[in-house]
């Protein structure tokens, strides 16, 4: 891998999971938002649609008939039953929860109530004293919803996957360049930076003095990135000079004393 | 320590990527408003069509009995009944075939209703048309000419778009932290071996020639890393070279005193004045042979885990109220701060046996028992069924996070020297700030859509991922450092603290009321004041995120200040003061936007004393000069102020079984300016000596 390319993977990688997180959460935030706006809706048209089914009903028990007797009730049922396809079920209780009316008609083998997984709702039949003397319940088909809920959820996925995708490479390749743009100084000393040789760091301060001057001419002329290796290599020169003359001294210490002797 | 240019490079990136998240929400946020709008508005529209056709059937039957259209009696009742129950639409209106509203409720009808009326009769009735702002549909009815006519609000999808806008808001906010470590994460070891060399370059231009870079890599940066230690190896040898050579001169001059003597001096001098050491080890090979693990990866770690806990904040009392059935021996505010509590002390006290435990078994395996632990405890808080429930599962979870924050500051102290300890330890506390700041937020929105158990299973899930991250980033090394072991048994030490009156008045006017406030304020009454208000689990974490930025942004410039100045005990008095003063505004009306002003004033409050204090506290341990560690001192601090926290929800819940929570909440302010006062009373400043604190060991509540 070329040089800094680990690096560049990592941030690159780095960036687009950032933004796969963010544009995920949001997508998936805004999509829990519709899901409970649309099934609010949908359920307040339902109870609306209950309301006007329960209102003949609920007159027949404002006027104290028998829930039986009011026959024209059936044929209101199965008008409202026939007029849209996604209503299960229009049922009328009374107080015993023995099924008055259906609309359509129960088999002899249907289950009673309404199917799991269908949008039930109901309104209580009340009388002039205030007991419940009956319900109506209406069984509604979520098939319509659970489409719009899911074809609105997939375009929502796609959408957020391409804008995530777009601003993901978008980011990636910004990093890149502006991650290459930042490492070039210290490509570039390095590159005129041989490694130091051990026979270099083994010799005296002779060998290395050269290295050291050409590396504070290289920073000097390489800005800020190089700065380290300037005042490093400078430092270095001046303690290396200054041990070399520690050890000149002792041995003219040593020719002395010798001479001395 | 200078910023290098790859730091600014992350930041900036971080930045970039910042504005790229907001960029990128933002379109996919439109996006998919413009697809709800495809569904939303239809069903609206349908909505508005069945409730239409209900009324003018009624309508009709009158009509049919022989009632006149303006003889209707009972129609405004109606149109107000149903209004009121379908706040979607917008208005109701029984118009005549010359386009007069006979009755009408709701929004003043649009001017263009009499065309509209006209238009009725024609082929186009009974479909929706736009007029002026509203979408209009007229039902005609059995009277010539006449329609009722229903309005929808045109931009009704667009409000509920901005409904979810907070949302969004908070979502993003956690995003951009989220990139921000992630991407501090990535640039982590190319800016950590670059530091390297800026400080080895730091220390030889201040004349200390020792020690190496000591980091790999085969790229440009270690290219150089390489270079450096190439070049220190060449001093290395030629010191070598000197002390060798003394070495012989000593042993040809022996016996001559002042000789001896020279060389003795020479050689201190030039090692003296380059920090060299004969015989020593360099400073990178003292620490080789260890791996110890990348601060950054650290920092993700806690962050992802305290992230984790965070989430819970903003409904957590509201999820006890739900679990913890009545009981007669305990009120229902006792029981939401019971669970409270004993996480606070459970987590407090596990961290002694952790850290022996880290220190005898290595970091990862205490990380990934904390982790695992953490998470069995937010499966099972998220499925708890009773109070003793709940006390044994947070308790498990307390344990789990305690292990994991003792582990990762161990990796911390194993991986930093004394000098670069507190940026080590700043790195961790900026993750455990960044989780304050996003967990709340975001946790509140969590519940507000999926609910409250279903966070709690986040929440595990979050802390498994930090177990497999850790086994996959932390190195296996089972040896602690020799200062980490060796600060076991120094606790004893702290005990001295205990027998100072400057540290007690500190400790009691000052640490323990702080620490009360924050955790009784911002995760018991807050949250259950507004709950009671009717605000959701969403808008109470951004109340509290309110807290953590307005601390986040307050704090280093209040401990800047507060060293310019060396104001400590000033500062403290005013963070006192300050905190009864953000508490007023719950007394006025305004709901939510009273509790977020007290939040943002709390924050504030709070950012005052958090640095001056920690400093007053370290001065005032010089000053008492018992021979204790600054560290020992901060932790015996630390621990002492814990029993606010501790303390807390209990005094929270006993003040709101005689008052609301309201009044609760103004108590505990009022009672932090009391203590602000008889801190002024009893406490006696240190002599000026600013010392920065250590950023290090600064704690959000």
């Amino acid at each position: 891998m070329r040089d800094g390319g680990a690096l560049t993977m990592r941030m690159a990688a780095a960036a687009m999971f950032a933004v796969f997180v963010a544009v995920g959460l949001v997508g998936t935030l805004n999509y829990l938002r519709f899901e409970t706006n649309l099934t609010d809706l949908v359920t307040s048209r339902l109870d609306v649609l209950l309301d006007d089914i329960s209102a003949p009903a609920q007159l027949a028990v404002d006027l104290d008939l028998d829930l039986p007797a009011a026959t024209d009730l059936h044929a209101a049922l199965q008008r409202r039953a026939a007029a849209d396809p996604l209503i299960l079920g229009i049922r009328i209780v009374d107080g015993t929860g023995s099924v008055v009316f259906a609309a359509p008609e129960p088999s002899a083998d249907a289950d009673a109530g309404a199917p799991v997984s269908a949008i039930g709702l109901d309104r209580n039949l009340v009388n002039a004293l205030g007991d419940v003397v009956g319900r109506v319940e209406l069984s509604y088909s979520p098939a319509e919803l659970n489409a719009t809920l899911r074809a609105v959820g997939l375009r929502l996925a796609a959408a957020s996957a391409g804008v995530g995708l777009v601003a993901g490479v978008a980011l990636a390749v910004v990093t890149t360049i502006w991650l290459r743009r930042a490492l070039r100084p210290y490509r570039a000393l390095a590159a005129r930076l041989p490694a130091i040789s051990p026979a270099e760091s083994a010799g005296t301060e002779g060998a290395i003095a050269p290295r050291l001057d050409e590396a504070a001419a290289v920073a000097a002329s390489a800005g800020e990135a190089a700065d380290d290796i300037g005042r490093l290599a400078l430092a270095a020169r001046t303690g290396l000079v200054d041990l070399t003359d520690a050890v000149r001294q002792v041995d003219r210490l040593t020719e002395r004393s010798s001479g001395h002797g | 320590m200078a910023e290098r240019p790859v730091d600014r490079l992350g930041w900036g990136m971080a930045a970039v990527a910042a504005v790229m998240l907001v960029v990128a929400a933002a379109t996919a946020s439109y996006l998919a408003w413009r697809f709800m709008d495809l569904a939303l508005i239809p069903e609206l529209e349908r909505k508005g069509e069945t409730l239409g056709q209900s009324i003018a059937q009624m309508a009709d039957r009158g009509l049919a009995a022989g009632i006149p259209l303006d003889g209707l009696v009972g129609a405004d009742t109606v149109f107000e009944r149903e209004l009121a129950a379908h706040p979607d639409i917008a208005y109701l209106a029984l118009v005549d075939g010359n386009g007069v509203a006979l009755v009408h409720r709701g929004v003043e009808i649009p001017d263009g209703i009499r065309r509209a009326a006209e238009a009725s009769a024609g082929p186009a009735a009974g479909t929706w048309r736009a007029l002026s702002g509203y979408q209009d549909l007229a039902i005609p009815l059995a009277t010539e000419g006449a329609a009722l006519h229903v309005g929808i609000e045109a931009d009704l999808i667009d409000e509920m778009a901005r409904d979810v806008l907070f949302d969004v808001l908070s979502v993003l906010a956690v995003a951009c932290v989220l990139a921000v470590e992630l991407i501090l994460l990535a640039i982590g070891r190319t800016s950590a071996r670059l530091r390297a060399i800026h400080a080895l370059a730091d220390r030889a231009a201040a004349g200390d020639l020792s020690g190496a870079a000591g980091v790999g890599g085969r790229d440009s940066v270690g290219r150089l890393a390489a270079w450096c230690d190439g070049v220190l190896a060449a001093v290395g040898r030629a010191h070598q070279t000197l002390v060798e050579k003394v070495a012989q001169a000593r042993e040809r001059v022996a016996g001559d005193d002042g000789m001896l003597d020279r060389l003795s001096r020479l050689l201190a001098d030039v090692e003296g004045r380059y920090g060299l050491e004969s015989g020593g080890t360099g400073k990178a090979e003292a620490g080789a042979g260890r791996r110890v693990a990348d601060p950054s990866s650290v920092r993700l770690l806690i962050f992802i885990v305290a992230f984790a806990e965070e989430l819970s904040r903003p409904f957590f009392p509201l999820y006890v109220r739900a679990v913890a059935a009545p009981t007669p021996w305990l009120s229902e505010d006792m029981a939401i701060a019971l669970p409270m509590m004993m996480f606070i002390i459970v987590w407090a006290v596990s961290q002694f046996p952790g850290a022996v435990w880290s220190d005898r078994v290595g970091r990862r395996p205490v990380f990934a028992a904390g982790a695992l632990a953490a998470a069995t405890g937010f499966v099972l808080t998220a499925f708890a069924g009773s109070l003793g429930e709940l006390l044994a599962y947070r308790s498990l979870t307390a344990v789990g996070y305690g292990l994991v924050l003792i582990s990762c500051q161990g990796m911390i102290i194993d991986g930093t020297t004394a000098g670069t300890r507190a940026t080590g330890m700043a790195t961790l506390v900026g993750g455990l700030l960044a989780a304050g700041v996003c967990g709340p937020a975001l946790g509140g929105v969590i519940a507000a859509n999926i609910g409250q158990s279903s966070t709690f299973l986040i929440a595990a899930a979050l802390a498994l991922t930090a177990l497999v991250l850790a086994m996959a980033v932390l190195p296996a090394d089972r040896r602690a450092t020799a200062e980490a072991l060796g600060g076991r048994g120094s606790w004893r030490h702290g005990l001295k603290l205990l027998r100072s009156a400057p540290f007690l008045s500190l400790m009691a006017f000052s640490a323990i009321p702080t620490k009360l406030a924050a955790t009784a304020l911002l995760f018991y009454l807050l949250p259950l004041m507004l709950a009671g208000d009717g605000a959701t689990t969403a808008d109470i974490g951004r109340v509290q995120l309110l807290y953590f930025l307005a601390f986040i942004v307050a704090a280093p410039l209040v401990a800047r200040a507060s060293d310019r100045l060396g104001w400590r005990r000033a500062f403290l008095a005013a963070g006192g003061f300050g905190t009864t003063i953000a508490v007023l505004p719950l007394m006025l009306p305004g709901g939510v936007w009273m509790a977020a002003a007290c939040a943002l004033l709390f924050g504030m409050a709070q950012s005052l004393i958090s640095a001056p204090q920690l400093a007053l506290v370290v001065e005032t341990a010089r000053r008492l000069d018992l021979g204790v560690s600054e560290g020992v001192v901060v932790a015996t601090f630390r621990f002492i102020e814990r029993l606010g926290s501790i303390v807390a929800p209990a005094l929270g819940a006993a003040l709101a079984m005689t008052m609301s929570y309201r009044e609760a909440s103004v108590g505990i302010g009022l009672l932090v300016g009391a203590a602000a006062l008889l801190l002024l009373a009893t406490f006696r400043a240190a002599p000026a000596s600013p010392s920065k604190p250590s950023p290090v060991l600064e704690e959000m509540p």
